[in-house]
């Protein structure tokens, strides 16, 4: 190997490291906050803090780190939450769980820290506690990849009754994007701490399903199998409401194979992975990424992108492995071959050319350096160029090729070969309809169906027994009194309820109501004291079940009104009348 | 053919054009190797700022569409594919996601709606792929709905089932614009749409919770229409299993059937009156004259019994007003032959045949020709008192 060669490789090496330490930067992470609120001077709870450690330790396994802060004051709770928020990057899934007492104050909620002051007004009270909106503000401000806000906080709590407050808490409002929001139980109704336990019935659901690996559901379908464990725990009472904006799917535990998953959040993050990867020459695992996506299927530009990217890298891998081993001539081959996936990655016409030079093939050296000076980027077109003159002196070639104007570079449309403009992707289009909703909810909560009811025939049934409706008999009210009725009628001292004007008649037409009927209640009627409702006599009680409608209750002696009292009987009222004793 | 001739074209002319300058390719090149649709993006605005009046302003289009397709962004796809087809007005990418995505959109303005109609005339032009055709009649659907034309709306869903049964969608759509038609008989056709969208789970159906939300529609407007879920479930089974419901098929309203159990009712405690109650419902149906002419002109009418509202003159009546249902709405009024020599009093139970003479509605009254003969409960008229020794 001659100097020049050995000059060139060390140039061609450094650009390589150069172009590996560019952009490196973190991926998503996992980050938590956990706070467990026991210490209440004036009602103290005893599974809060458990359950914040139950969390942390579930939490932990589904790749989160966490802090846990326990029995915080409000500074304690301002400064843990400061320094969680000042850790979240763009990329990261953020959780924030909170055990303790909460209060939704003007449909606002609020965290109780431990030094809640036992005095002072709602506003003061408001102050001394930490806002649950505020929470929001600043991870709207933060923008996670995704939030997850959940809240264990709605047990009985004595600021609630000190204030007149609604029980547990509000529905959350102006939550961040991107968000999943859990309550231990629904908005405006009280969870229990489970006195008898070591953790809330709630929070022992929930660690226990994230607990677990094999739980490979996304958090909705997590979420309703906890929803499912604490109703039936606490027998229906308690129910955990969550609410959701989340565009894409959370996991707690991706599933590895499934290849109908196709969360483009996931997809995303792993593409990132992979780039990071790649830039670190960490081939193996930028495949195995890259990979992944491939083997899901998940269409539109990342599919694509990791289609083009898979042959490219793994023939980076196998160049490299080459490349390392001395073979520079298996090294070149594949060089070429990942220029071929990538015909733009100018590292690889680098490596390619370094390869050829170490083997001492000027020509095909030359050729990719001329190569880079098309399709690479204005830095590639320099390093080429400034390679060329160096190789001028060793190579006519190089020489020439170092003379000849900066070519132009290809068209666009070669940068993006793999897309065809002008002309959709049909199935993505089918993808889309399978999955995006059309909300027509303004449209069918407008829908109605009432049907207008007939005038139908109400016809009370036979014999006015103590419980049966007025009348009884198709055959209407003025039907002649039977000899007995025409006998009290005209004798003895009786009760007789008749209906008035303006009442309702025994068989009338009307809209279809069935519990048109109410009582009248004879107070003071003795056993011995005949009634009779429409001149019929009907069996002695203190109690008729009458037709809705006006009646008068007439004291009758020796065939004569002796007082009379207008009633109106209302559907299913108990009018009072009271019989004065002969 | 022409469309993607045009479009192919287009692509040409892309290709023709050249590179404002190298740092234009770089930028391009850095949007290539981008994974990230929202940096992506960002890089995509850094173009358009640095370079608005670029060469491949189309292809940037297309690039910006991708990357809001990748970010799930329906709002700005929309947009984005609505700015391609108003900038390429035969372009098919644009056309077909403007007219997918159309739908989807809160409150499209009036000339995204004209766009849409435009959009399904290039996809009508693509008719030989796949979808194109089906894509085009959901989207002028879709429009004229938004229009309040409900008739031509309805027209292109029934093409869209046409091309697709499957497509559930469609059903739900077209079971909603049916259900706000407030037509009774576009009822039970609607009923049918939406529990085929409830129910159906194969190809096509529709995602979990918009299945979930028209299930709970469905459920509503059931109980409504019908006074309770009994048939849902197999309303769900059989709208599931067939686009439309086989000829003659009739889910019996809650009126329908409170008629049905008053006449069962009736007909056990009151076969009189039950026999009464239906030849009035016919009497008083739009076909009641004919019925009427049918069935009781000069003839003879079952027995029945009413209460006497009014005689007519009163002393001596030749004419009684009769109430059935009611004993204070007249609903007969009995000719005599001859009077009675006594009048009764409101309220007395009579029961009579006659001989059907006239019908009116509105107030509704029937007219029967009768004798005293037929008529029982009449009170005998008072003996003239003797004058006492």
């Amino acid at each position: 190997m001659n100097r020049t060669n050995r000059f060139v490789r060390l140039a061609l090496l450094l650009t390589a490291a150069t172009a590996v330490s560019l952009n490196a930067q973190p991926a998503g992470k996992r980050l938590a906050l956990i706070i467990g609120n026991n210490a209440y001077p004036m009602s103290p709870l005893q599974n809060a803090v458990n359950d914040a450690h139950s969390m942390e330790k579930a939490l932990a396994t589904a790749g989160f780190q966490t802090r846990v802060v326990e029995n915080a004051k409000k500074a304690d709770m301002e400064a843990a939450i400061g320094e969680f928020l000042d850790k979240i990057g763009p990329d990261d899934v953020v959780l924030f769980f909170y055990a303790g007492h909460g209060v939704q104050i003007e449909s606002e909620n609020f965290l109780v820290p431990v030094d809640f002051p036992q005095a002072g007004t709602i506003s003061a009270a408001k102050f001394a506690c930490m806002s649950v909106a505020q929470v929001f503000d600043e991870l709207k401000r933060k923008r996670p990849k995704q939030s997850i806000v959940i809240l264990d906080a709605c047990r009985t709590n004595p600021i609630t009754a000190k204030y007149s407050l609604a029980a547990g808490l509000a529905k959350p409002q102006d939550m961040p994007k991107e968000a999943y929001v859990v309550f231990s139980t629904g908005p405006g109704q009280v969870a229990s701490d489970n006195p008898d336990g070591r953790n809330s019935w709630f929070t022992e659901a929930l660690a226990d399903f994230i607990s677990q690996p094999s739980m490979t559901v996304d958090i909705e379908e997590m979420m309703r199998r906890v929803s499912k464990s604490v109703s039936d725990a606490t027998e229906g009472r308690q129910v955990p409401f969550k609410e959701s904006n989340l565009t894409g799917r959370f996991y707690f535990h991706p599933p590895a194979n499934d290849v109908s998953d196709v969360d483009p959040n996931l997809m995303q993050k792993w593409m990132d992975e992979a780039s990071l990867h790649e830039q670190h020459g960490e081939w193996l695992d930028a495949i195995e990424l890259v990979g992944r996506v491939v083997q899901r299927k998940p269409g539109g530009g990342v599919e694509e992108l990791a289609k083009r990217k898979l042959p490219y890298l793994t023939a980076r891998r196998d160049a490299q492995a080459k490349f390392d081993a001395g073979d520079y001539a298996a090294a070149a081959a594949l060089y070429e071959k990942a220029i071929k996936a990538d015909p733009f990655a100018g590292e690889a016409i680098l490596l390619a050319a370094d390869s050829y030079l170490l083997l001492d093939q000027l020509p095909p050296a030359v050729t990719l350096l001329g190569a880079l000076r098309q399709r690479g980027t204005a830095e590639g077109v320099e390093r080429a160029e400034l390679m060329l003159k160096q190789l001028a002196s060793v190579s006519p070639e190089a020489a020439k090729e170092a003379q000849a104007p900066t070519p132009q570079p290809p068209p666009i449309g070669e940068l993006f070969s793999s897309t065809t403009f002008g002309t959709p992707d049909w199935e993505a289009g089918k993808r889309r309809l399978a999955s995006a909703t059309v909300d027509i909810s303004a449209y069918t909560k407008e829908l109605k169906m009432e049907v207008a009811m007939p005038v139908l025939v109400v016809t009370p049934p036979a014999a006015a027994g103590p419980d049966a409706p007025a009348g009884g008999d198709p055959v209407p009210a003025a039907a002649p009194a039977d000899a007995n009725a025409a006998a009290l009628a005209a004798a003895i001292f009786h009760i007789d309820v008749v209906q008035v004007a303006g009442g309702t008649r025994n068989l009338r037409l009307r809209t279809g109501a069935a519990e048109e009927f109410g009582y009248l209640v004879l107070n003071g009627l003795s056993k011995e004291t005949p009634v009779l409702l429409d001149s019929k006599e009907v069996a002695p009680s203190g109690k008729l079940k009458l037709a809705v409608g006006k009646y008068e209750v007439r004291t009758m002696d020796g065939g004569k009104v002796v007082g009379a009292q207008p009633v109106e009987v209302k559907p299913l009222s108990i009018e009072t009348f009271t019989v004065t004793a002969k | 053919m022409k469309v993607f001739a045009i479009a192919a074209l287009a692509i040409f002319c892309a290709s023709a054009a050249n590179w404002t300058d190298r740092k234009e390719y770089d930028l391009v090149l850095s949007i290539r190797a981008e994974s990230s649709p929202q940096k992506r993006l960002a890089l995509l605005d850094e173009w358009k700022t640095k370079y608005p009046k670029s060469e491949y302003q189309e292809i940037r289009r297309e690039l910006y569409f991708a990357a809001y397709q990748a970010m799930d962004d329906s709002a700005n796809m929309c947009a984005m594919a609505g700015e391609i087809l108003a900038a390429q007005p035969d372009n098919t990418l644009g056309a077909y996601w403007f007219a997918l995505l159309l739908p989807e959109q809160k409150k499209p303005a009036q000339e995204q709606l004209a766009l849409g109609e435009k959009s399904a005339a290039v996809l009508l032009g693509a008719k030989s792929q796949a979808g194109a055709e089906w894509t085009a009649h959901r989207v002028l659907g879709w429009v004229h709905w938004r229009r309040g034309e409900n008739a031509l709306a309805e027209e292109e869903f029934r093409k869209c089932l046409e091309l697709n049964p499957n497509a559930v969608q469609i059903s739900a759509w077209l079971g909603t614009l049916m259900g706000l038609e407030q037509k009774p008989e576009m009822r039970v056709p609607a009923l049918w749409q939406l529990a085929r969208a409830a129910a159906y789970r194969g190809n096509g159906a529709l995602p979990d919770v918009q299945q979930r939300q028209i299930a709970n529609v469905l459920d509503r407007l059931y109980i409504s229409y019908h006074g309770d879920n009994s048939g849902l479930d197999q309303l769900r089974i059989s709208a599931a299993a067939k686009l439309y419901p086989p000829a003659g098929f009739d889910i019996e309203n809650a009126a329908a059937a409170a008629l049905r159990k008053q006449d069962e009712e009736l007909s056990r405690t009151n076969p009189q009156l039950a026999a009464w109650v239906r030849i009035r419902q016919k009497l008083e149906s739009p076909e009641g004259e004919k019925y009427f002419a049918d069935n009781f002109q000069g003839k003879p009418l079952t027995r029945l019994k009413g209460t006497l509202i009014k005689c007519d003159p009163p002393g001596k009546p030749n004419e009684l007003t009769i109430g059935i249902v009611d004993p204070a709405q007249p609903e007969v009024v009995l000719k005599l032959d001859t009077a009675f020599p006594n009048a009764a009093e409101p309220g007395t139970i009579l029961e009579f045949e006659g001989v059907g003479n006239a019908v009116a509605k509105g107030p509704f009254l029937l007219t029967l020709a009768t004798e005293r003969a037929k008529i029982s409960g009449w009170p005998t008229a008072p003996t003239a008192r003797r004058s006492g020794k």
